[in-house]
């Protein structure tokens, strides 16, 4: 028979033991739960500043941004951006038209220029990672092409197809402005999956004297094994439109921003629109021939209440910014009041 | 009695911790609440600073910080046929302009008016302008000001 005071001293070893467990599972509980809290608001900060960061690339224009990431993945769609894998909800880009690759990560390079078609009318960001390569097939056209770019993009004149086999690249994206050939021996891309190995071919359909300001198709073609497939066409009217179809990732993304892009422009040419008006109805500004490019604007607003991102479509827009543009130019020789 | 003494204290302390490190969190997030309005009113700022539809341009060259009168007359009908579009970019803000006129003294104009009636939080700023009449090319001083709501 045990003593009573042996069962008291027994019981005394199982109680510390059961309150000991307690206290450590409690504290693993805690650590874990604080790691996770941790992590949730690194990312929480992280989106936060992400937005205000996106927001410093739209509104510095023509400046070169580099922003180191930590080791996370940005993905961009049209009218959003997240960090993939986090339980946070993703941040709004209604209000920014942004280009960009699908997904963003290791390092994060921005560009931003004005969209002048022809007066100022939105902000077009540009975002990508130096881990992208862009390679050019060599032709004059690329190399203006390439020069326009920003000097942090990681660049390349290419003499012919070849295997960007290194690690730090995860995506390869060829510019092409010739026909493609017919047997492609891309190799081996041992560190890029096929979905992230394109090629877009550049077809100049009108004012080629002035590329990049010209309109043009480009066909994107994503690789697929040994061969490639067709993914979709766009349309480009400009400098700043052909610099987006080089950094968006398909051929909707594009489409989408320019939609929002001339929804905007149509705002725009309003605004214009209504300054001409109260020019118009001046009487000190009589002598100012302001009806026809009254009659250009009304057009564009006409043309931009109904978006659509075909060919005819792009070269009308084209064609009557270019009447705005040389009505503009008028105005100012004749001393008046200009459009914009 | 003492065991259970020891471990009145132990949970003493571990409660005193609890309190700490719950007020310690608060204050982080006063903290971060405060940083995210001012990180806001940045963006605002630089955003409404640099809007196309009324920033005064001559032969496209835009002028910072001047401001278009006629564009701005213009806008202020458009922020009403649009207003889903610019509640997305302007968000919960109240955005007037203040001009200044030699004769008649300051006077003031709203915009833009999206004023979230049980906010939190309030922060505005103010950003001197020139508001320029395209048509006489006459300039004025004018001051943006900008109540930010969350």
């Amino acid at each position: 028979m045990l003593k009573k005071a042996e069962i008291s001293l027994q019981f005394n070893w199982i109680y510390i033991i059961v309150v000991g467990s307690i206290i450590l599972i409690s504290g693993f509980a805690v650590v874990s739960n604080i790691k996770k809290t941790s992590i949730n608001e690194l990312i929480l900060d992280l989106k936060l500043y992400l937005d205000t960061i996106i927001n410093d690339i739209q509104l510095d224009k023509e400046s070169e941004h580099t922003v180191m990431l930590p080791d996370i993945e940005i993905e961009f769609e049209c009218n959003s951006f997240s960090i993939k894998d986090s339980e946070y909800s993703s941040i709004s880009l209604l209000d920014n038209i942004l280009f960009s690759p699908n997904i963003i990560k290791r390092t994060l390079l921005g560009y931003s220029l004005h969209w002048n078609i022809p007066f100022t009318t939105e902000f077009f960001s540009y975002i990508t990672s130096p881990n992208v390569k862009y390679a050019f097939l060599d032709s004059e056209h690329s190399r203006t092409l390439m020069d326009i770019l920003p000097n942090n993009t990681n660049k390349e004149l290419a003499a012919q197809y070849k295997d960007y086999n290194e690690e730090k690249n995860y995506k390869v994206r060829y510019i092409n402005f010739g026909n493609l050939p017919q047997d492609f021996s891309f190799g081996d891309f041992r560190y890029i999956d096929d979905g992230d190995v394109s090629i877009l071919k550049i077809n100049i359909i009108e004012n080629e004297d002035s590329f990049p300001d010209s309109i043009g198709k480009i066909t994107y073609y994503k690789k697929e094994d040994n061969s490639l497939r067709n993914i979709g066409e766009i349309n480009f009217l400009d400098k700043a439109t052909l610099m987006a179809s080089i950094y968006s990732e398909i051929p909707e993304i594009y489409n989408c921003n320019l939609e929002k892009s001339f929804k905007k422009l149509n705002i725009m040419a309003t605004i214009k629109m209504d300054k001409l008006t109260e020019y118009s109805n001046n009487p000190h500004l009589s002598s100012c021939p302001y009806e026809q490019a009254i009659d250009n604007l009304n057009n564009m607003i006409l043309l931009t209440s109904n978006v659509k991102t075909d060919q005819n479509y792009v070269t009308q827009v084209y064609d009557l910014s270019k009447s705005i543009e040389k009505e503009n130019k008028l105005l100012q020789r004749l001393s008046c009041p200009q459009i914009y | 009695m003492q065991t259970i003494f020891v471990l009145f204290i132990v949970f003493f302390i571990l409660s005193i911790v609890g309190i700490f490190l719950f007020a310690q969190q608060k204050a982080a997030n006063n903290i971060k609440v405060d940083e995210h309005l001012t990180l806001a009113q940045i963006k605002k700022s630089k955003m409404i600073a640099l809007l196309p539809e009324v920033q005064y341009s001559s032969n496209n060259v835009v002028l910072d910080d001047h401001y278009d009168k006629l564009a701005l007359a213009s806008f202020k009908n458009i922020i009403q046929e649009n207003p889903q579009y610019y509640k997305s970019i302007l968000g919960s803000i109240k955005l007037t302009i203040l001009e200044y006129d030699f004769q008649s003294g300051w006077s003031e104009e709203v915009y833009y008016n999206n004023e979230l009636l049980n906010y939190s939080n309030k922060k505005n700023f103010q950003v001197p302008i020139v508001l320029t009449n395209p048509e006489n090319y006459e300039k004025k001083i004018g001051v943006i000001y900008v109540e930010i709501y969350s």
